[in-house]
Formats: C-alpha cells, structure tokens, sequence
C-alpha cells in the first residue's frame, strides 16, 4: 500500500484528502504542520509527501531542502499545493526540490490523478534502475510555456521540457537558463519555439538534465519572450474574430479565383464536417497564426459556416465572446443566437427536452434498476405568496 | 413564519458561501462543505438557502427531507472551469432523475470578463425542460444574484396552473 504524508492546514481540505485516501487504498497521513510532519517522518518514510507551501510553524523551501538529504526522505515525491500567484515566488518553490507543483484551488480528483501519476513514475524509474527524477509536471492551463521559459532562466537551469497537446508532442531544450533548441513534428528551433508558446492547454513535463544536443535557437531569452508575448496577443485578438474552437465548420461555396491564396486549399483541406477549429490548428501543415488568419478570413468571405455541430468540451473558450469592443457591431444578434444554440445543444444531451422529468442513469441508490420513482412535489406555497417573493427581491 | 426553502449546490470550487454572504441577512457554516443562510422578506416570510458542496457521498444525503417541498435547486458551476460543468451535468442528472424540483443551472462570469452579449443572451433563462433553466451570473454583483432567486420562483410560477 502507498504511504502518502498529507501535510495542510486547511481542515476542509484535509477532510476531502481523508475522502479520498480511505476510497482510494492509500495509508494516508496526516499533519498540519510542519512539527507534526516532523514527527509522523520519524515513524516512517512515505512515498510521497503532499504539503501546502504556506505551514504556519516554519519555513517550506528550507523544508524541503533538508528532506531532500535525509537517507528516509531523500527518494520521495513532493507535491507542492500552493495559491502563489507571483511567478518568481511559484519558481522558488518549483526549485525547492518538489516534484509538481498544484495551484489552489483544485479538485481532489485532480490531486489523486497527480499522486498516481507521479507514483507511477517512480515505480518506472525504479524498474529501469534510476534513482533519480529532477523535475515536475503540470497542466499549461496553469502554468504556460512562457512561464516555465521563465522559470528555467530565473534559476539558470538545464533540462528538457516535454510538451503535448492532444495527439501533438514538442519538446523545448534550455540550456543554463538559455532556450538551446526546440521541436515539434518536423519542425526544429524557432519555428517549433514559436508554436509551442502558443499552446494554452495540454500537459508539461519538466526534467533537470544536462543538455548535450546543438545549439538551434540563438536569441536572448528576453527577445523570445517578448515576441511570444507578442505573439500570443495577437492570438488571443483573432480568436475573438472567430466562434468557439470547438465547433466544426463546413465547407459552403467555391471560391472565386482571387480569393485564393497559398493557404486555401491547405485548410479547405481539412474541413470535412467533422473535425473543429481546433483539430484543424493541431493537424494544418500552416503555423497556427496562419491558419487562423485564413480560417477567418474563409469565415468572413462566407466559404465557411458553422455546421449543427458543437463540442461541449471546450466550453472554456466562451470567452471569445468577451470583447466588449462588438456592443456596436451588426453581428451581435448573430452572435446570440449562436451562444444560445451552443448552450442548448450542451444541455439537451443531459436533460432531453422532450422528457419533463428524465429519469437518471444513475440508479446506485434504486432498490431495482429502471423503477426508481419521482418524488412528487409538496411545495405549499401560493401563487399570490410567490409573486410576494419576487417582489421583495426585485 | 412562512418559510420557503432554497438549496445552492455545486462542485467544491465554485464558492457557495460570498454568494449566500451576498444574499442573506445571516449565513452560519453548519458543518463542513455545508452553510446556511437566511433572508427575512417581511415579518411573516423568511427564506432560508442551504449551500452544499456536491462531491462522491451527495447522493447519499437525505435530500428528500428538504426538496420535496423547497422551492427549488441552483446548480452552481464556472464557465472557464470545464471540470465544474461536468459536476454541475451530474448533479442535473441526479435532482431530475429523483425529484419532481425546479432546478436552476447558473454558469459563473466573473463582472470584468463578462460580456454583455453572453449576459443579454441568457437574461431570463434558457429553457432547458419544463422545470429547469439555465442562466448566468456574477458573483460579485447582488443584483445579478437576487435574480438567480427570481428566476427560480418564475419556474414556480411557470409550473403552477392558472
């Protein structure tokens, strides 16, 4: 069984880890300072170590530090939960010697799929015979390519950091804190730099090693950083000209021979009915810039329009309908009749419409799957008392 | 007293308590993941809201004590947080296939990052069946969340015969 040391303050959280621990075969222990985890470490080594930076009896970094040379602590995975929102301070506590690091607040479920990630990385790297992993993991959403960029110069740092997106993997090399090299498919050095910034979701893995490959990139980190920055902005302004990434497009007219450019059929190509905006971005031989330039502009000339289908699953991107800059723009009804039809489309697939009262595929708790009744209404309260109501908040 | 019952429920994320603190003349942490508030209408009506955090043991609360004759559910979750829809989808699926309830599914936008298309668009409520809607809301505004209880009590009204 695994040992795992839960090491927070917060007593709601610790009850939810206590949850989940006695569901999920851990021997979970529990301490919410650092002198009790000081004292559970006496007892017995765990596997893993889960703490909140912020313990109120002393200092976390230091913390660290001296586990990482004692002979019983030395070998186990840290995980760091903190809501650090200073870069620089998020970096310290990265360079602490954890193995990942979780912004709060987060869901539990996504602290156990970390221990089980980072448990079976241990377990690979104790078969292959390593006895070492310098690095940690995380999700873009959380922490992006910039800042790990960051994070490497800050420390001055060497290693690899491996990229995925979906079905796509890119790998970024930096050397000394200096971004060495990069990859992505079949493309190398700035060409895969300047994609990989651009990713805002997807996984990272960091690892602290020697880089011994040629130098493909030449530019000061500072100059790579401010074209990104520069770059993703520019991002961020063109998916505000386009719906959700997650809807698929079809392909409505042919085009008239001056609307044609070196792009079109590369990304005519791969409107088929089926794969979304986005899937067009990872699958395009165009850089991802392009391909948005030329998706809008197909969009705007009326050679693409939305087809019925909607992928709920990337309902994050709502936000491309936060510019307040279209108030005066003649799309506006178009635009809320598209949030609308999204919005419905996600929820008739958990409420059918035509069922007032569908009865839930859940039946854990029916005595005999199928017959589980409706409890019908006791609701006492009058028409008249109820318009009172709504009065009195209005 | 006339009392009409409320109950705010949502992935542990989507914070329950700022919300009641907005709503209610009193709010008291009952016990953990589970607050309750209260708003006095006028001397003879009092509504009173249960935040509840949803997680793996909800569907083993007693939920038949209070929804069979409360006014209805808000189901809480946070557009740029997909993890909460797929809780919020859970806990729509569990109240419809076991309660005969008003359930109001309200998406959190925060003020800055709203915009007033998304807020036009779901002003008054999307129909999602006969006895839910979908809105949205800000956390930070009272107004916007007094209207999260107005549009309950219109389900209620929509529900009752002429």
């Amino acid at each position: 069984m695994e040992k795992i040391l839960f090491v927070e303050p917060d007593e709601e959280l610790v009850k939810d880890f206590q949850d989940l621990e006695s569901l999920n075969d851990f021997e979970g222990r529990i301490a919410s300072t650092l002198e009790e985890a000081q004292n559970l470490l006496e007892s017995a080594s765990p596997q893993l170590i889960v703490a909140e930076a912020h313990l109120p009896d002393g200092d976390f970094i230091h913390w660290v530090k001296q586990l990482r040379e004692k002979p019983g602590t030395k070998d186990s995975m840290f995980i760091v939960l903190s809501d650090e929102k200073n870069v620089e301070k998020r970096v310290a506590l990265i360079e602490s010697g954890v193995d990942d690091y979780i912004q709060k607040p987060f869901e539990m479920e996504e602290l156990l799929y970390r221990i089980r990630m980072l448990l079976r990385e241990k377990e690979r790297l104790s078969q292959k015979g390593a006895v070492e992993f310098h690095g940690f993991n995380g999700l873009l959403s959380e922490m992006n390519v910039i800042d790990l960029i960051q994070t490497f110069e800050i420390g001055k740092k060497s290693g690899v950091v491996a990229l995925n997106r979906g079905a796509l993997e890119g790998n970024l090399y930096i050397k000394d804190g200096t971004i060495w090299d990069a990859g992505l498919g079949v493309l190398k050095g700035e060409a895969a730099l300047y994609q990989l910034v651009l990713w805002l979701d997807g996984n990272f893995s960091v690892t602290f090693q020697p880089i011994l490959r040629e130098q493909g990139i030449f530019r000061p980190v500072q100059e790579i950083v401010q074209n990104s920055i520069q770059l993703l902005d520019e991002k961020e302004q063109l998916l505000t000209r386009l719906p959700l990434l997650s809807i698929i497009f079809e392909h409505v007219r042919d085009l008239f021979p001056d609307e044609i450019n070196e792009n079109t059929q590369e990304i005519l190509s791969h409107i088929d009915g089926e794969h979304t905006i986005q899937d067009i971005l990872d699958e395009t031989l165009v850089d991802e810039l392009t391909a948005l330039r030329e998706i809008i502009r197909l969009y705007q000339l009326g050679v693409l329009r939305e087809s019925m289908s909607f992928q709920p699953e990337r309902t994050k991107e709502m936000a491309v309908l936060e510019s307040s800059s279209v108030e005066e723009e003649p799309m506006e009804d178009e635009m809320i009749d598209r949030a609308f039809d999204a919005v419905q489309n996600f929820f008739r697939q958990i409420t059918p419409v035509e069922t007032e009262f569908p009865i839930s595929e859940d039946q854990e708790l029916s005595p005999e799957a199928g017959e589980e009744e409706v409890r019908p209404r006791k609701l006492s309260f009058s028409r008249s008392e109820l318009q009172f109501i709504k009065h009195r908040l209005l | 007293m006339r009392i009409g019952e409320v109950l705010i429920v949502g992935p542990k994320t989507v914070k329950k308590e700022p919300l009641l603190q907005k709503l209610c003349d009193r709010v008291e942490l009952q016990e953990k993941g589970i607050q309750v508030g209260w708003l006095s209408l006028d001397e003879e009506m009092l509504l009173q809201f249960y935040g509840i955090q949803w997680n793996r043991f909800s569907k083993s609360y007693a939920w038949d004590l209070i929804l069979t004759k409360a006014l209805g559910v808000i189901v809480l979750f946070d557009w740029d947080r997909p993890e909460t829809i797929q809780t919020a989808e859970e806990i729509v699926q569990y109240f419809n296939g076991h309660f005969e309830i008003p359930i109001l599914v309200a998406s959190q936008i925060e003020k800055d990052s709203a915009s007033h298309i998304v807020a036009r668009a779901y002003r008054g409520g999307l129909p999602l069946t006969k006895s839910s809607k979908f809105t949205i809301y800000q956390p930070d505004d009272s107004d916007s969340i007094r209207q999260l209880i107005v549009d309950l009590v219109n389900i209620n009204l929509e529900q009752m015969p002429a």
